[in-house]
């Protein structure tokens, strides 16, 4: 098993197989494992990982720690739940970016993702125990969305975390007239939406990681000379502070010729200090 | 622009969360029971977030009005603050803001009357001290002024209590509400400045400084009392040279008359709140600067503080006496 996955940038959890084919079709994923009965799906070349958690908020809870734990990706990715939903009004087949997401049973909120106000139209939705007919409330209404954000924004962050869902039955159109075909028409027609979202998304993603994550250099030097815990996460905060300062260096030479960890950085600390009289804000 | 707005519902129906709805008509609107669901949420992205923040619209139940912490204020005997929001539209890199809340998103309190009721309660609790309010220590009192009417109503208040001080601190250059207003004798405009080479770099999304100079003197020529605020004070490469030039500008053609105060104050952070925001900016050189760890404060240190401070001190002699200018160490 791979442990470092810093190709994958889309974690979706999927509810029902039919949901999950439309998207294996469109990002051509690949079956990886099928273990606990949550199979698992993914394409490295365009980074998604995708995972089948079955009908159920404890499933989908269940299904996105597995499928962490089975890539650990770590913060700077995404993570979507998208699947079908019932809403009063409708229509049938619109998609829209939940914003809100109640747990019916315990009456817990959850307030994922990044508005993306242009691409998607707006909605809240009511994660229930069982099919829900009646519609009482303006929402949306499905099984798994609030076990999936009790989980997901922990893994990554709560802006990082999408809850997308296309309407599939109304007060007017009853969900026993759900099909397979019908799921797979629905993604269809929302392809475009779904790719623009994604763009929107990978954006952000990519944005984060240059800017949080460790510069590749840093993990070379940390295996080349011996740092003992506490010195890992001291290097780490003087690293970057140096990295800032001095972005057209490498210290990867410097660390070959010192004699400690302290050595490296404490050249490094008077690096710093020998600019503080000029500093320079930009 | 602000796409997204919660509202508590127990205020869905008052006239101040009425009038910003109003002000927002394509924004998304949901309801929330209390903001804290929303607002004190673990694993939010505070830097995502502050890119397209929401409003939240909120009733608040206590600690309308605080005493300010010390080494904050004038030469009041009490210092008092207030917040009827948190979170600032601008992103100044500072800001202790970021440090504060784990959210960005702008949480605005719509029961003014309740401040109001309290601020009077503090004053009668207080007869026989000269006392300030301050407003903008968690927000920018006036940069949303159009949206939420806040200086006017706060302003209106004060007028009828010229017993008390109250100081508006700001950068924003929407004084048109002040402009409207006959001057109030007891109300401080204070802007918050820094050299306009600093400001470009870290007043990310404030009005440009010479905006902010303009809208003092245009403020102080139509006789409201104004205030500067060369806080915080920004250590770097020229920082003589770009200070002076400040003061030198903001001081030609002001009607000194009506400069109630010119403070200034070291950039310092409770050790916690300074780790935080550095690590939201790995890529800021501010943040990269060898800071000094005293205790539980993290600051440039005695040598680099006592520095800039005399040499602040000495610059704003030049143009007004000692009774004036004023040192905020907090």
């Amino acid at each position: 098993m791979n442990n470092t996955n810093q190709e994958f940038k889309f974690f979706w959890v999927v509810a029902l197989r039919s949901e999950a084919n439309a998207l294996i079709k469109k990002f051509n994923l690949k079956s990886f494992s099928n273990h606990c009965n949550f199979p698992i799906y993914i394409n490295r070349k365009n980074g998604h990982a995708l995972v089948i958690s079955g009908v159920g908020s404890i499933k989908s809870a269940v299904a996105t720690m597995y499928l962490n734990k089975t890539f650990n990706p770590g913060q700077f990715v995404a993570w979507i739940n998208i699947g079908i939903a019932g809403h009063s009004q409708g229509p049938v087949g619109t998609l829209f970016q939940v914003i809100k997401v109640v747990n019916n049973d315990n009456g817990k909120s959850f307030f994922p993702g990044l508005r993306f106000s242009k691409l998607a139209k707006a909605a809240e939705l009511y994660t229930v125990s069982s099919p829900e007919n009646e519609f009482t409330l303006p929402v949306l209404y499905d099984m798994e969305a609030a076990g999936f954000c009790e989980i997901a924004p922990s893994l990554s962050c709560n802006e990082l975390t999408f809850v997308l869902k296309i309407v599939s039955d109304t007060s007017e159109q009853s969900q026993s007239l759900i099909t397979k075909k019908m799921i797979a028409d629905l993604f269809d027609k929302n392809s475009a939406m779904i790719d623009n979202l994604l763009q929107a998304v990978v954006k952000i993603v990519d944005r984060e990681r240059a800017r949080l994550g460790d510069p590749i250099e840093m993990d070379g030097i940390m295996c080349s000379l011996h740092f003992t815990e506490t010195n890992r996460l001291r290097f780490r905060k003087i690293y970057k502070k140096w990295w800032c300062l001095f972005p057209n260096k490498s210290l990867a030479d410097r660390a070959q010729k010192a004699s400690s960890a302290h050595d490296l950085m404490q050249s490094m600390e008077l690096d710093i200090a020998s600019e503080a009289q000029s500093w320079k804000l930009k | 622009m602000i796409e997204t707005v919660f509202v508590e519902s127990q205020i869905i129906d008052h006239p101040i969360t009425e009038r910003v709805l109003s002000c927002l008509p394509k924004a998304d609107l949901l309801n929330i029971n209390r903001y804290q669901e929303l607002f004190n949420k673990r694993q939010q992205n505070f830097r995502l977030q502050k890119e397209k923040p929401a409003l939240i619209l909120a009733k608040k139940h206590d600690n309308f009005v605080l005493p300010a912490p010390s080494g904050f204020g004038m030469d009041s005997q009490k210092n008092f603050y207030f917040s009827h929001m948190y979170n600032c539209i601008y992103d100044c890199r500072y800001c202790f803001l970021q440090g504060m809340y784990s959210s960005a998103n702008y949480l605005l309190f719509v029961n003014f009357e309740d401040f109001f009721r309290s601020i009077s309660e503090t004053i009668q609790n207080n007869a026989g001290s000269s006392l300030t309010f301050f407003s903008g220590y968690d927000c920018d009192s006036l940069a949303f002024e159009k949206i939420t009417s806040f200086a006017q109503h706060t302003l209106n208040f004060f007028k009828e209590h010229p017993e008390v001080e109250f100081e508006l601190r700001t950068k924003s250059v929407n004084i048109e509400t002040l402009l409207n207003l006959e001057p109030i004798s007891n109300c401080i405009v204070a802007f918050s400045l820094s050299p306009e080479s600093v400001a470009d770099v870290l007043d990310k999304k404030a009005p440009r400084v010479n905006k902010r100079i303009r809208a003092i003197k245009k403020l102080a020529k139509s006789g409201w009392l104004v205030g500067l605020r060369l806080d915080p004070l920004i250590f770097c490469k020229n920082w003589k040279g770009l200070y002076s030039e400040l003061i030198e500008e903001v001081m030609a053609d002001l009607e000194i008359r009506n400069l109630h105060s010119v403070s200034f104050g070291p950039l310092r952070y409770p050790k916690k709140m300074y780790n935080t925001i550095a690590a939201l900016y790995p890529d800021e050189k501010l943040f990269a600067f060898p800071m000094q760890t005293t205790g539980q404060l993290v600051s440039y240190g005695p040598e680099i503080e006592n520095e800039m401070a005399t040499y602040i001190q000495d610059e704003l002699k030049k143009y007004l006496g000692v009774d004036r200018i004023f040192q905020c160490l907090i």
